[in-house]
């Protein structure tokens, strides 16, 4: 039975039958929160997403089978929340402030082009990173990237476009320099 | 570099760059937990809302009655043009 029909079925009198959608991605949504957040904030926000994807499923468009897309979408909400949250000292902070990405880059190893890349990330604006890492790490295709964050997917094709060709200059310049070292 | 290595050196990267841990059976559990508690208040509000509908349906005919029912001020005004001295 599709991810689609269980929340039908949730909406029509067997509210329980929304775990088994849960169940089904549990793994990978709290990976995403992980990836995103590390780990302490991971258990303590999984829970969260599953309340607000419960309340939410009223809007879902019970005709997609697979709820992935739709579940990183309020993973990716609860995430801003909680990083609002942490930064709530300054009344305005800007986008890039809220998504505390050092904590994701005091997690890895030191391999030259690993730093690279992440130093990459860290510079590109957070709309082309999500995309970026919504097809990257959670292997969803830049379609339902489109949908986890409410944007066209002709949007989402092209932050991805861009994400990537920044990334690919980074690693160009590296790839010469250690040429140059050689 | 070509185009190709250079899009299989970033997917790498973020491969390495994106490992996580699978989560402990308990942290997922205690997550099951939270909608269960979700879950279980829509079933306990779906139980009661018949109910809560039954008790309006079997409080309509008082209602009715109630308001067949002359109060007692209407009752007294009738009294008083029933009499002959009015």
């Amino acid at each position: 039975m599709t991810d689609g029909l269980l929340i039908a079925q949730s909406l029509r009198g067997t509210p329980e039958a929304f775990v088994e959608v849960v169940r089904r991605h549990e793994v990978a949504i709290h990976a995403y929160l992980v990836r995103r957040a590390g780990h302490q904030a991971a258990d303590d926000l999984l829970g969260e997403v599953w309340v607000r994807a419960f309340g939410a499923r009223h809007g879902y468009v019970t005709s997609h089978e697979d709820a992935r897309p739709w579940l990183y979408g309020i993973a990716r909400n609860v995430l801003r929340a909680h990083w609002r949250t942490g930064q709530n000292r300054d009344p305005a902070p800007p986008e890039e402030a809220l998504d505390p990405w050092d904590d994701v880059t005091d997690r890895l190893d030191s391999a030259v082009r690993v730093r690279a890349v992440i130093s990459a990330l860290h510079e590109l604006p957070s709309s082309e990173r999500d995309v970026l890492l919504l097809v990257a790490w959670e292997q969803l295709t830049p379609a339902e990237a489109a949908l986890a964050l409410s944007i066209p997917p002709g949007t989402a094709r092209s932050r991805l476009h861009r994400a990537r060709a920044s990334l690919r200059q980074l690693l160009a310049e590296l790839a010469d320099e250690t040429e140059v070292r050689k | 570099m070509n185009p190709d290595r250079q899009n299989s050196g970033i997917a790498n990267a973020l491969a390495a760059v994106g490992q996580a841990n699978p989560p402990s059976s308990e942290v997922l559990e205690n997550a099951r937990e939270l909608l269960w508690s979700a879950v279980a208040e829509e079933m306990l509000a779906s139980v009661d809302a018949p109910m809560s509908s039954e008790e309006h349906k079997a409080d309509q005919p008082q209602r009715a009655d109630r308001k067949r029912r002359p109060n007692n001020s209407q009752q007294a005004q009738h009294r008083r043009n029933a009499s002959p001295g009015a």
